[in-house]
C-alpha cells in the first residue's frame, strides 16, 4: 500500500461521512447520480462508435502507421512517445474521440506502458478546447474570440510536455 | 470534427483499396463499433461509481464549500468585474465543480457566468475577463481524473492510480501557463 492507494478509499469515506452528517438520503442520491452516469454513457456512445470505427479503419489500412511516422519526430523531440500521435491530434476537438483513442492505446500498448501512462496523464489534465469555446461563446453570442484559442492551444501544449516529463520523472521503467 | 472524420475515414478506405486491403474494410468497421460498445459498458460501470459518489458530494454541500474557498482567487483573476455578487459565485461554482470532476454542474454555472460577463460588455468580441474564464476552463482543473482512472482499471492496469500525481502536476502547469499567457496576450491583442 502506497499513499496513492489511500486517495480513493479516503475520498469515499469522507464523502459518505459528510453526507451522513448532513442527514441527506445517501442511497437515493447515489442512485440518482448513477442514473445520470448511465444517461451520459448513452449520450456519448454513438460518437464513440463513429470514432472507433474511424480508428479501426485507419489501423487496418495502414494510414495510422503513416500518421504516426510523420508525427513521431516532432513528438520525440518534445520527449513524448510517438504512439500518442492520434490522441494529440484529436484532443482539442472531441472528448469522446479522445476517450476512444485512450482505450485504443491501452489495447495496443497496455495501460502501464510509457505510451499508456503519458496518454493517461494527457487526457486527465486537458479539456476539449474547441467544444468548450464554441459552447460558451456561442450561447451568449460572442463571435470574435480574440486570443482565446491560441492561448488555450499553447497551454495544452504545455500540458502535454509536462505530462511527458512527469511520467519520465516519477514513473521510470 | 466533421471534416476531420470525413477525411480520415475516406482516406483510410481509399488507402486500403490502393494497398489491396478491400476485404478488411467491413471487419474493421464492425471491430470499431464493437469496441465502442465494450468501452461504453466499462464506462457505464465506472460512471455508476463516480457519478453516484459525486452526487452525494454535491448534495452534502461539498461543492458550495469549495466554491466559497475559491472566492479570493477569483477576485484576483478578474479585476474590474463585479465579482462580489452572483458573477463571483457562478465563476466559483464553475471552477469548484470542474475541480471535483462534476461536469454536469460546471457547465450550467459556466454558461450563467458567461451571460453575466456579457451584460458588462456589449459587442460580439470576447472581453479579457471572458478570455481568462475560458482559458482556465479549457486548461482543465480536474483534481481526480475519474474517466482515465476507470479506463485504466478496466484495461487491467497494475497501478491505475499511478498517473494521479503526473496528471495533477501537468494540469497545474497548463493552468498556470494559460493564466500567464492570457495576461501577456491581453496587452498585445487589444480589444477592438
Amino acid at each position: 500500500m502506497t499513499a496513492v492507494d489511500w486517495i480513493i478509499p479516503g475520498f469515499l469515506l469522507v464523502v459518505l461521512a459528510i453526507g451522513a452528517g448532513k442527514k441527506i438520503p445517501v442511497y437515493d442520491t447515489f442512485v440518482a447520480g448513477a442514473a445520470e452516469g448511465l444517461k451520459l454513457v448513452w449520450k456519448i456512445l454513438p460518437s464513440l462508435m463513429a470514432v472507433m470505427l474511424m480508428v479501426e479503419l485507419m489501423k487496418a489500412s495502414g494510414l495510422l502507421d503513416i500518421l504516426q511516422r510523420l508525427l513521431a519526430p516532432a513528438l520525440e523531440a518534445m520527449g513524448l512517445p510517438a504512439e500518442i500521435a492520434p490522441l494529440a491530434v484529436v484532443r482539442p476537438f472531441s472528448g469522446s474521440a479522445s476517450t476512444g483513442m485512450l482505450a485504443e492505446i491501452f489495447e495496443s500498448y497496455g495501460p502501464d506502458s510509457r505510451a499508456g501512462l503519458v496518454a493517461s496523464a494527457i487526457l486527465g489534465s486537458s479539456e476539449t478546447i474547441f467544444y468548450t469555446v464554441a459552447l460558451y461563446c456561442g450561447t451568449v453570442g460572442i463571435r470574435r474570440t480574440r486570443y482565446m484559442i491560441p492561448v488555450a492551444l499553447l497551454s495544452q501544449l504545455v500540458c502535454m510536455l509536462a505530462a511527458g516529463w512527469m511520467v519520465r520523472l516519477l514513473l521510470p521503467g | 470534427m466533421d471534416r476531420f472524420w470525413l477525411i480520415m475515414v475516406g482516406g483510410a478506405v481509399l488507402f486500403g483499396l490502393c494497398t489491396g486491403r478491400a476485404g478488411s474494410v467491413l471487419p474493421a468497421m464492425l471491430e470499431g463499433t464493437g469496441s465502442a460498445i465494450r468501452l461504453a459498458v466499462q464506462l457505464a460501470a465506472a460512471y455508476g461509481v463516480w457519478m453516484g459518489l459525486l452526487a452525494v458530494a454535491r448534495e452534502a454541500g461539498i461543492l458550495r464549500k469549495a466554491a466559497d474557498f475559491m472566492q479570493p482567487v477569483i477576485r484576483k483573476l478578474f479585476p474590474g468585474c463585479r465579482t462580489k455578487g452572483p458573477l463571483g459565485e457562478t465563476i466559483a461554482t464553475n471552477f469548484a465543480a470542474n475541480m471535483l470532476g462534476m461536469g454536469n454542474a460546471a457547465t450550467p454555472a459556466g454558461l450563467t457566468a458567461m451571460r453575466l460577463l456579457r451584460e458588462e460588455a456589449p459587442g460580439d468580441a470576447a472581453t479579457d475577463a471572458m478570455c481568462m474564464f475560458l482559458i482556465i476552463n479549457t486548461s482543465s482543473l480536474e483534481l481526480l481524473p475519474t474517466t482515465v482512472l476507470s479506463l485504466r482499471q478496466a484495461a487491467g492496469s497494475a497501478q491505475p492510480a499511478a498517473i494521479l500525481l503526473p496528471t495533477l502536476v501537468a494540469t497545474t502547469c497548463s493552468t498556470l501557463a494559460g493564466i500567464l499567457l492570457a495576461l501577456g496576450f491581453r496587452r498585445l491583442w487589444r480589444a477592438p
